[in-house]
């Protein structure tokens, strides 16, 4: 319902209404102030009269909708989506890349060495030829079956928004040292290593002077060549694996180059500090990653980083009962990322932890041709059971996406008779 | 002389083994030319991309991330920061834009990779 509070309003209404017919809405219609106080007892008493759309609640009507992943957006756009809009959590678009500002991203896409802001960059630019719609500063509350997003931001309110289809471009949430429970003091200085790379990148903050870091996936490395450049000591790098988990350029560039300690088999057992961490006790660890007793040593620091995993960050998917596949951590998709659910895709590291940004881009791609085809309605012809294929784990694979293949009608190669 | 170098290039990390022989470097090991290039230039000038943040004023944003356009000598990344520590910049600063030309006097550039407006970047 739009309401008209003088003459001038009174005729913003008809151009409304004209507008609404001709793009078809049904059962638009303007009623005077009688019939709108019987509808609406409350309504302010300046009222002249409403215009009403019986059909919906209706705030913004987009035909598809995303999270984050500027690159499957663009994609969508370019396969005749319509109108796309992006809603992201984050005060700017860009996500996760504009904290990760060092180089080794778009060898593949681009066959340049970008940095994370770099690469973002040229997406953003893209959004704004393409006058994609996008939302920043806006976190999404609830998504229904029906692909209603219900989302709130502190400039307008709370928004209902009603899609065709929907991508999930969640991203990754990181474990902290309650997902690995660490005993000891609970003091300050303990950070996962994506706020303080987000601390120091974005914000301009530093996190500490003595650093060790738990965990060498490649954020940890990453972290431990920043805190070095920004003046601190990185006093040792620890890692439960008998190998390093990050990539091994990433040891060769962050660690060796800066002489950081790496001990393997090694395991963070104790923190201690009273209001700021000051200490904390680390022990080797045998083949079953059990400590193993007398190897304690102790390390002096001011901040303890962990970089211990990720994992996808689902819960909206859930609660729409989309199924999750439990070793990716993310939801069972087809070729082209199409959830259980129809009409509701995923892409990039909400499906499974991607090393790498150019993979997720080109799945990314992908994910916003399906939404595409969903949207102009041709999806439902590649619903046939006979032409899908699940792809079963054989021995010592942990995961693998996509988990199902249907026929579709770009596919490189022709797996189907 | 052999020496072993892991290749920086892409997330395949080659391990490559050059060996000095005479006046020329033999390279084994390496998966493509670019990390062929990058074990010989390891073994003899050893270089990185260096990247950092620069505080900058007039902007809702408080620093800027820059980079070296291409990679300086490894040993100097304490240089680079002492530079780059005593630098304001002010918003606005268009994307790319050349902060120090001829930095370190290695003929290469500092450039800011991230696109700050003034007041309102959000």
């Amino acid at each position: 319902m739009v309401v008209a509070l003088n003459d001038e309003e009174v005729l913003i209404l008809n151009t409304l209404l004209e507008q609404g017919l001709t793009n078809g809405v049904k059962n638009l219609r303007i009623i005077g102030i009688e019939e709108l106080i019987k509808l609406e007892p409350n309504i302010c008493r300046d009222a002249k009269s409403a215009l009403i759309v019986p059909s919906a609640g209706i705030v913004d009507v987009h035909r598809f909708v995303i999270a984050l992943a500027e690159f499957a957006a663009i994609s969508a756009k370019e396969n005749g989506a319509g109108k796309v809009l992006i809603i992201d959590r984050d005060f700017y678009l860009g996500g996760i890349l504009q904290q990760c500002i060092h180089p080794g991203f778009g060898l593949k896409k681009f066959g340049l060495e970008l940095t994370g802001p770099e690469y973002a960059h040229r997406l953003i630019k893209k959004i704004l030829y393409m006058e994609i719609d996008y939302i920043v500063d806006a976190f999404v509350l609830e998504i229904t079956k029906n692909k209603e997003i219900f989302l709130i931001n502190s400039k307008i309110g709370v928004r209902k928004i009603i899609s065709k289809a929907i991508i999930f471009a969640m991203g990754c949430r990181e474990r902290t040292r309650g997902s690995i429970k660490i005993p000891g003091d609970r003091p300050a200085g303990i950070f996962t290593a994506g706020t303080a790379q987000r601390l120091i990148n974005v914000d301009g903050l530093m996190v500490g002077k003595k650093i060790v870091i738990l965990g060498s996936g490649d954020i940890g490395l990453i972290m431990a060549r920043r805190c070095t450049i920004e003046g601190a000591k990185v006093e040792a790098v620890v890692e439960i694996l008998p190998y390093p988990s990050g990539l091994n350029r990433n040891v060769q560039q962050c660690l060796v180059d800066f002489e950081i300690p790496l001990f393997l088999k090694h395991t963070v057992i104790n923190i201690k500090g009273n209001k700021r961490i000051n200490k904390i006790i680390f022990s080797e660890v045998d083949q079953n990653r059990k400590v193993i007793n007398g190897t304690e040593k102790e390390i002096e620091c001011d901040t303890l980083l962990l970089s211990v995993g990720l994992i996808p960050e689902n819960e909206l998917t859930k609660k729409i009962e989309i199924e999750i596949d439990n070793s990716t951590g993310g939801p069972f998709v087809d070729n082209l990322f199409q959830t259980s659910r129809e009409g509701f895709f995923a892409c990039g590291n909400v499906v499974q932890v991607y090393d790498l940004v150019d993979y997720v881009s080109e799945d990314s791609d992908l994910a916003g041709k399906g939404a595409a085809f969903y949207v102009n309605g041709k999806m439902k012809s590649y619903n046939n059971p006979n032409k899908k294929v699940f792809i079963k784990k054989g021995k010592g694979i942990k995961s693998i996406v996509p988990q199902v293949i249907k026929d579709y009608p770009f596919l490189d190669k022709k797996i189907f008779p | 002389m052999s020496h072993k170098v892991t290749c920086i290039i892409c997330p395949k990390s080659c391990i490559i083994e050059t060996k000095i022989i005479g006046n020329e470097i033999i390279t084994l090991g390496e998966g493509c030319n670019r990390g062929k290039k990058y074990a010989i230039t390891e073994v003899t000038d050893p270089r990185r991309i260096f990247t950092s943040t620069v505080l900058i004023g007039g902007s809702d944003l408080r620093v800027v991330p820059v980079r070296t356009t291409k990679p300086i000598r490894k040993n100097d990344w304490k240089k680079a920061k002492k530079i780059i520590e005593k630098l304001k910049l002010n918003a606005p600063v268009d994307f790319g834009k050349i902060i120090i030309s001829d930095f370190l006097e290695q003929g290469i550039n500092l450039i800011v990779t991230r696109e700050v407006m003034k007041d309102n970047n959000f």
